[in-house]
């Protein structure tokens, strides 16, 4: 018997993040952008911080800090504790342990926060020492980041849909519009072919407007009961999630990425398939990631990504990363950027996301995925949210 | 640079890995041993032409490769060899490299 889980006891009662900054003011931590996030959440809730009684959190910078030691600065008691470091889709998994925690009644009101605070050098830092993969069979090789891992991969995606570059300069293009509404993002002036075509080469074929600018930031979100939900906003509850870990070890070309493994049970779960999605966050980031997850997603059936990315990216008909995403908007470390995707959604089915609104979005998507062991990224998650009637 | 890539191999089933595994995938064995790979296949292949915070940087070829045995690894590329070509193996600490034989 399968068991097909419900989340009727839990909604996104709040969202905020912090200011989004490439370079940071030396002496800033992880820490304080997280605050910043977690404040405005709070503020954005109407809730205290003593009604919080949960606490997930993802970060790769608050080392030699845990999740606790982070509780404790932020003034949380808590009897519901995360932490997921598993890159660049942890803060969506632990957004998934949030809602569990609440629906099994482990805790009421759940913080999920994430936030780094790097700097260009402690980025170059971390990609080095990913993880004992890339530190001892791929540093030494210039390497140099996942960069290197989604430039090979990107070449094979080229290859397998017949692609060209222009498409991903659609792709990129298309997200520097949405960013244009979105204030907190840190690129919002608009981007020609011309620009992204002639853009410096990163490494062949990603230039410098596929790889993600990695800022400084935080992000927050408050799951509590529905009845929580602030008055005047329509409730968003979680329809659907799914997971995938280690889904293929690494063992092929990687252009299909864990969502292939749950997309159908997901589309189950949720009693809805990719056509009744009126908005998505897909993780972005690099282009090639968000073809690749749209794939696996059942987006394309015809699996022609250059026509998807031509009728439906390009024209923004399918509202994709509508904040910017980070490659407009700014990757706060790994795991903030998909956390971001959760707030965009919440805010877009509540009919609050400003000069970027999309219409009356009733069900929207947002994923993660990340942790680029060696070859690819190892993990994916998705929620679907819906605006309850 | 020494001769070949030291990889690792199931001693129960023969499936090759790099890196090193502690349980096999394939027949959940542990008895997982070394072997010495001596080339392969590159599939694909770029140029890293910039790294953050790296200044006089040199442009670095890295290619995939199939290796004979059938993992997949990242490899430095040490001469013109590029896609579909096959190469010899040689290692440097833990890092391999890749070119013509
Ligand atoms: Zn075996």
């Amino acid at each position: 018997m399968t068991i097909r889980p419900t989340y009727d006891n839990t909604a996104i009662v709040g969202v905020g993040q912090s200011a989004y900054t490439r370079r940071p003011e030396p002496g800033a931590l992880a820490h304080h952008f997280i605050r910043d996030a977690v404040v405005a959440a709070l503020d954005d809730a109407g809730m205290k911080l003593g009604e919080i009684d949960g606490l997930a959190l993802s970060s790769m910078s608050i080392g030699p800090d845990q999740a606790v030691d982070v509780a404790w600065r932020l003034g949380l008691s808590l009897r519901f504790l995360h932490q997921d470091t598993n890159g660049g889709s942890s803060s969506i998994s632990a957004f998934g342990a949030a809602v569990r925690a609440i629906e099994m009644g482990a805790a009421k009101t759940v913080l999920v926060a994430a936030g780094d605070a790097t700097g260009l050098e402690g980025y170059a830092k971390l990609a080095a020492n990913f993880n004992r993969a890339i530190r001892d069979h791929a540093a030494a090789l210039g390497y140099g980041g996942p960069n290197t891992a989604y430039a090979l991969l990107t070449a094979r995606q080229m290859k397998h849909y017949g692609l060209d570059k222009s498409d991903y300069g659609h792709m990129a293009i298309a997200q520097r519009i949405w960013a244009a509404g979105n204030p907190y993002a840190v690129y919002r002036d608009p981007m020609t072919m011309d620009d992204y075509l002639n853009a410096p080469g990163v490494v062949d074929p990603l230039c410098r407007f596929d790889c993600v600018p990695v800022v400084a930031g935080g992000q927050a979100v408050i799951l509590s009961a529905p009845d929580r939900t602030p008055k005047g906003r329509p409730k968003v509850r979680v329809r659907a999630l799914g997971y995938s870990f280690n889904h293929d070890h690494q063992a092929t070309d990687g252009l299909k990425t864990g969502a292939s493994i749950f997309a159908k049970d997901l589309w189950e779960q949720a009693g809805a398939g990719p056509d009744d999605i009126d908005v998505a966050s897909i993780y972005d980031d690099y282009p090639a990631m968000v073809v690749a997850q749209l794939d696996d997603l059942g987006f394309m059936p015809d699996h022609d990504a250059k026509r998807f990315i031509a009728n439906r990216i390009r024209d923004r008909s399918f509202p994709v990363n509508t904040w910017g995403g980070m490659l407009s908007a700014g990757q706060p470390g790994g795991p903030a950027g998909c956390l971001n995707g959760v707030s965009e959604i919440t805010l877009q089915l509540q009919g609050r996301a400003g000069a970027r609104q999309v219409p009356d979005a009733k069900l929207g998507l947002t994923t993660g995925y990340g942790m680029t062991m060696y070859r690819y990224g190892a993990t994916a998650g998705a929620a679907i949210l819906e605006r309850q009637a | 640079m020494t001769p070949g890539l030291n990889a690792w191999k199931c001693a129960d089933c023969g499936t090759v890995y790099f890196p090193e595994r502690f349980l096999c995938r394939n027949c959940g064995g542990h008895h997982i041993g070394t072997v010495n790979v001596a080339g392969g296949i590159i599939e694909d292949m770029t140029i890293v032409r910039h790294v953050v915070g790296q200044k006089d940087w040199k442009p670095r070829p890295i290619a995939t490769v199939l290796i004979d045995g059938g993992a997949r690894i990242l490899a430095g590329v040490t001469d013109d060899a590029g896609p579909g070509d096959r190469v010899t193996l040689s290692q440097e600490e833990q890092a391999p490299y890749a070119r013509k034989p």
